[in-house]
């Protein structure tokens, strides 16, 4: 919706012809949809005049300067009727007026189909774009990642339980080639302990997945995508209380609150959230015996080295509604986590003492402003530094196996103490020192016009020291990254039926690191060169073909520049790459939504988006041994699709399907090159990546169930994951291959809520069979697990 | 559920299983040997893994891993232990499988696996046993000693091995490429590193340390100031033991490879004498002598004190062959006469092969042989010094080249 805000939003065209003879009046208000939603974007006109508005992602709108006398005033948004209202305003008069807009017969109105209201704004555009709105989850002990994992064209790949490491992925394009937004800001610095595996679904409102293009207003060099979480900003006062408790001694809390204060403007918004697991879920493993080695039968234990805990604050305070700013928010994240480290990346290596430990410490400062200087310019800034750090501890002389038993060499035979560790001996503490800054400017035209531009800096700036070496020169090297990105876009929206975003990016890095040369010679560190420059451009167009079906086409060429945490290591598992190069990538998407209603209960959409795909120095995580590290493989061309159905029955029953094939091939087409032999891999299908997987899911909601103000809420859950080679599929016995076996799971909950939302309790049964899933090659996940959650929530608009 | 449907119609072939089988016609010979090959197939980083495949010869066609080989889960290394091939951890998991040929003569998975940690010395005991040294190189003070059973998939044997003891002088740390059974010693040749990076100030010594066996004691470390250190870094075969009993070893001194530094010593050959736990002063070959002053890159021994040898086609050696072994020839070397005698027919190529690489049949020697060119197998007649090329192989590495016979 910030593109609504940034690009689309402000007032329209500064009237030149305006006499400024008397005192101008002013009109605001807020405009919601007949379910009490607010509407996004609606375009506010002043008949007889070229004045105008559009209301703001809380459907706040507000015309200043205006003549005073006898107005007429148009409310427009998509999809719903227009409402003309007429009123009388004073000279310095500043009136009110809150409308209700109702959607067009034609529209097909969603409930309870992922996808309402704001979240069908954002659908809309002429972008690939998913919605999810995440309001009916809230009551779902989920967290980001689970509700993103069921989402077409997206697979999470998690290593374990909560608080594992994950690998996102959306549409064949993983690792950081997908870029993460908070309310669109980028959330590259936060740290590892606020990320998608922590943050309890409760804070969004709804979360945007943009698949292939990225439109500018986001602003960064995404490449294969981009999530923006958007959190809930548009309630006024609200209070979000929530706690949940399940397998594997699962403990999470969320506390959210906001207030402003409509005299002064006063905005003070808090969110709290604390996760704690023991993760010691079952797995099925063999153990190993600690004097003769060898492996032993399959046996089923639990996990023994794998808590993890987090605890989360993010506090803002500010004003909103004033002259000098719409919003002018001061606010820190302050966070830590803990997560002890049970295997490698395969579970035959097993440890019992290794952890790694990080904090976060952040300022944050949001400013808004409309109409600043002249009228339709809107202005945008953001700015955090993380002060952050993060410590790997390695210093436990202990061989574990399965069971928990360890061989303790600390000291040797004559009692003296051998220093040792599990994996690499550590105790190396770094901060990346992460600054961000991000602005836009954006300008309404009129007449279905737009530009905006989007400037977004960041620098990375690596210290850090290990007490155990610290001699190394390593260590007390250079590790910067400065990335800056500038975008142009223009959109033009020509008529109800169809529009256009034209954009450029200017991509821009520069940094400082170095490498040691000469090392018997003469020994020394020289800088290493990494600036790069490149253009990126690209298009975004959609059609109403029908009133119920949209068509969309967006073509992008784009670069992926690294990030400091992939050139530089994150000082435990994955290990640097300082020549790392930007990845490029040309993007075609092709998407079509229908939407139909049967009747008056029948209600189907149907969504299908095709994408191609080449890339050529594809940054991939190579996950060996215990290390990872990024690196550039190869040109590869995607060609893939995916498809999302959705079919609601009244309130009552809902289903939604979706399913995704990604085929993804090797388009290098010389091993080396020096030579000219066609490589045996050339054009064979990229391994250890899903290529085939899809999503079910069934509702059923009751109402006045015990109380006329209850409501029950039953749903099923289905994931299915086609198995898929570790390596390429050309290569050996077919019957010896490695393989990450067919998934399917099934997760089924149920919901009763009480006083229209106030009082909330669900119990969610995840892994219903108790199958034995995988994400990775041999990388167990949790087996059947129960969570409770209980929640209060209170608003008002 | 149409769109799914259509999408797994689309893809149902391809995680399929064909007929789980071979013609061991194929692959084996009439006196019931084949040729195993592990080759580390083509593909970026971690994503290339190896593939364990059989020939009935080596000299002809091409050897590939498309659509054949038995898959390992990443870059190995292999030994042969009797009549078991074991599939040696190097990255990713920890876990060592074996193979052994059935009564078809094709090779088939042992029962049993055993864990151990990635081995950077190793050496063949007997038709049983085989030896293997894990190395720390993160600042941890001990090495793990391994006594492996093949024949029983196990371990029989661990030990710890203070590294900073080996090295005795308080700064740096012994790393060993080797470990041999010798008498009733275990002979461990190393170099020394003070970090992951290994930079040493001791390269102008030849390190050796003996232990005592089974119990591992630290008896003595003997070093030798006519060259530098002994073998490269996880080099293996870095002793040659004769018929006798001597122990030939070789340092390549100087030669900026596989982790080796450079030393102010110039590269030869020692000998320690059936019986002594001492390198023998009356006997160096000087290679850098014989040579016109190029320097060893590996030596494996073929019988009748004699070894095959990679030796540098050049004599400046910069920083950038680090991690190299570029440029070897191959030669054949007589301890006693001190000779060397150029093998005819091998173009020049990388070297450090020798170990995992070759295998010795009777009067002749299999060969892997990588250079610009990229893979061939090559036959040398041992006797008469001179290679013939043979088959093509389809990989970026051969990591283990073996003859067995069921």
């Amino acid at each position: 919706m910030q593109y609504k805000q940034i690009l689309l939003t402000g007032l329209l065209c500064l009237s030149v012809f305006t006499l400024w003879a008397q005192q101008p009046a002013s009109l605001s208000g807020t405009v919601k949809d007949n379910e009490g939603a607010p509407v996004p974007g609606t375009s506010i006109r002043v008949g007889g005049s070229r004045q105008g508005a559009s209301a703001s992602h809380q459907g706040v709108y507000l015309l200043g300067n205006i003549k005073p006398g006898t107005l007429t005033i148009e409310f427009s948004a998509v999809g719903f009727s227009r409402i003309v209202k007429t009123m009388t305003l004073q000279a310095g008069e500043k009136a009110t007026l809150d409308v209700v807009l109702f959607r067009k017969a034609a529209q097909v109105k969603e409930v309870n189909v992922t996808g309402l209201t704001a979240s069908q704004q954002v659908n809309r555009q002429s972008y690939a774009v998913t919605s999810i709105d995440a309001k009916p989850l809230h009551n779902s002990s989920q967290d980001l990642n689970q509700v993103l994992g069921k989402t077409a064209g997206v697979r999470v790949r998690e290593e374990g339980g909560l608080g594992s490491g994950f690998n996102f992925s959306l549409n064949g394009f993983s690792g950081r080639q997908v870029k993460f937004f908070l309310d669109g800001v980028p959330m590259d610095n936060f740290g590892s302990s606020l990320s998608l595996n922590n943050i309890p679904i409760n804070l969004a409102d709804r979360i945007e997945v943009y698949k292939g293009v990225v439109p500018i207003w986001l602003g960064a060099d995404a490449l294969g995508g981009a999530v923006n979480i958007v959190t809930n900003v548009k309630t006024r006062r609200y209070l979000d209380v929530s706690y949940s408790y399940g397998s594997f001694n699962t403990h999470r809390s969320a506390v959210s609150a906001g207030y402003t204060d409509e005299k002064t403007g006063l905005t003070v918004q808090g969110n709290f959230f604390q996760n704690y697991s023991d993760n010691n879920y079952w797995v099925h493993t063999p153990v190993t015996d600690l004097v003769t080695h060898e492996v032993g039968p399959e046996r089923r234990l639990r996990r023994f080295h794998d808590r993890y805990k987090s605890e989360t604050a993010q506090v803002e305070l500010g004003v909103t509604g004033k002259k000098y700013a719409d919003r002018l928010l001061l606010g820190i994240i302050l966070s830590q986590n803990d997560r002890q480290i049970q295997t490698a990346a395969q579970m035959s290596r097993v440890y019992g003492g290794w952890n790694q430990q990080s904090t976060t410490i952040m300022p944050t400062l949001k400013y808004k402003k409309s109409d600043l200087f002249i009228k339709g310019l809107d202005f945008n800034l953001y700015g955090s530094y993380n002060f952050g750090s993060t410590q790997d501890v390695d210093t436990v002389n202990r061989v574990y196996n399965w069971a928990g038993e360890c061989i303790d060499n600390t000291f040797n035979k004559d009692g003296q103490y051998v220093p040792g560790a599990e994996n690499g001996r550590s105790l190396y503490k770094f901060s990346n020192n992460l600054a961000i800054a991000k602005s836009s400017l954006s300008y309404n035209i009129g007449q279905g016009h737009s530009a905006g531009i989007n400037f977004t800096f960041s620098s990375f700036d690596r210290q850090g020291r290990d007490p155990l070496k610290p001699n190394d020169l390593a260590n007390q090297q250079p590790k910067k990254l400065r990335k800056s990105v500038i975008g142009l876009g223009y959109k033009y929206d020509y008529n109800d039926k169809w529009s256009t975003s034209v954009f450029a990016k200017q991509y821009i890095v520069n940094g400082e690191s170095t490498q040691k040369v000469d090392i018997y010679t003469n020994p020394r560190y020289v800088p290493v060169d990494n600036a790069f420059s490149a253009t990126g451009y690209g298009l975004a167009t959609s059609y109403f073909l029908f009133s119920n079906l949209q068509l969309k086409f967006s073509y992008e060429k784009t670069y992926r520049l690294p990030e400091g945490e992939e050139m530089f290591g994150d000082g435990a598992n994955v290990i640097a790459n300082i020549n790392l190069l930007p990845e490029s990538s040309d993007n075609l998407n092709l998407g079509a939504v229908y939407s139909r209603k049967f009747g008056e209960q029948h209600r189907l959409v149907m969504e299908g988006t095709a994408l191609f795909r080449g890339a050529k120095d594809f940054i991939r995580m190579d996950a060996s041994d215990t290390r990872v590290q990024i690196v550039n493989l190869r040109d590869v061309r995607m060609l893939g699709g995916d498809a999302d159905v959705k079919y609601a029955y009244s309130d009552f029953f809902t289903a939604a399907m979706n399913a995704t094939y990604q085929h993804l091939i090797n388009t290098t087409r010389h091993e080396r090159e020096s030579s000219n032999e066609i490589s045996p891999i050339y054009k064979d299908q990229i391994p250890n990546i899903p290529y085939l997987f899809g999503n079910l899911d069934l509702g059923v909601k009751f109402k006045k169930v015990g109380f006329s103000h209850a409501r029950l809420a039953l749903n099923y859950h289905l994931n299915y994951v086609h198995a898929y080679y570790l390596k390429w599929p050309g290569f050996g016995y077919s019957w010896e291959k490695n393989d990450i076996p067919k998934q399917l799971s099934h997760d089924i909950s149920a919901t009763y809520v009480l006083q229209n939302g106030k009082y909330n309790v669900s119990l969610e049964c995840r892994n219903l069979t108790d199958e034995r899933l995988y994400d990775n090659f041999m990388l167990q996940k949790p087996g059947r697990a129960f969570y409770v959650k209980l929640r209060y929530f209170l608003s008002k608009y | 559920m149409p769109a799914l449907a259509a999408a797994m119609i689309v893809s149902a072939s391809s995680c399929s299983s064909d007929k789980k089988e071979v013609n061991p016609d194929d692959l084996v010979n009439e006196d019931n040997s084949t040729f195993v090959i592990a080759v580390t197939a083509e593909g970026s980083a971690s994503e290339a893994t190896d593939y364990v495949l059989q020939s009935k010869d080596l000299m002809t066609g091409l050897i590939t891993p498309v659509g054949q080989g038995i898959e390992q889960k990443s870059y190995r290394m292999y030994e042969v232990v009797g009549k078991t091939l074991l599939s040696i951890t190097y990255q990713g998991t920890n876990i060592v499988p074996g193979y052994a040929l059935n009564d078809k003569g094709i090779l088939t998975k042992k029962n049993g696996e055993f864990s151990i940690l990635r081995l950077h010395a190793r050496g063949v005991v007997d038709e049983n046993r085989l030896f293997g040294m894990f190395v720390p190189r993160d600042g941890s003070a001990e090495a793990t000693f391994y006594e492996i059973n093949a024949s029983n998939m196990r371990v029989d044997k661990q030990a710890k091995i203070n590294v900073f003891e080996a090295a005795n002088n308080g700064k740096e740390w012994a790393y060993f490429n080797d470990v041999r059974l010798v008498g009733n010693k275990v002979f461990a040749p190393f170099f020394q590193i003070r970090n992951s990076s290994f930079d040493t100030e001791y390269a102008d010594s030849a390190y050796l340390a003996i232990y005592s066996y089974p119990e591992l004691k630290l008896e003595k470390v003997i070093k030798d100031d006519r060259t530098g250190t002994l073998g490269r870094y996880a080099s293996n075969d870095v002793l040659a033991i004769t018929e006798s009993g001597d122990v030939y070893t070789y340092s390549a001194a100087g030669a900026i490879a596989a982790g080796n530094v450079p030393s102010s010593k110039p590269s030869g050959i020692l000998r320690i004498k059936n019986g002594t736990t001492d390198f023998d002063k009356d006997y160096f070959f000087n290679i850098e002598t014989a040579t016109g002053g190029y320097k060893l890159c590996a030596m494996k021994y073929i019988g009748g004190g004699k070894a095959l040898a990679q030796i540098f086609s050049f004599k400046d050696h910069v920083a950038g062959d680090k991690w190299t072994n570029r440029d070897c020839r191959l030669a054949i070397i007589d301890f006693s006469t001190k000779t060397i005698t150029d093998v005819a027919g091998v173009p020049l190529h990388t070297g450090g092969s020798l170990q995992y690489g070759c295998v010795v049949d009777k009067t002749v020697a299999y060969l892997q042989v990588q250079n610009g060119e990229g893979i061939h197998m090559y036959k040398v007649d041992l006797a008469t010094a001179k290679g013939t090329k043979g088959a093509k192989v389809q990989g970026k590495a051969v990591m283990g080249l073996f003859k067995m016979t069921k």
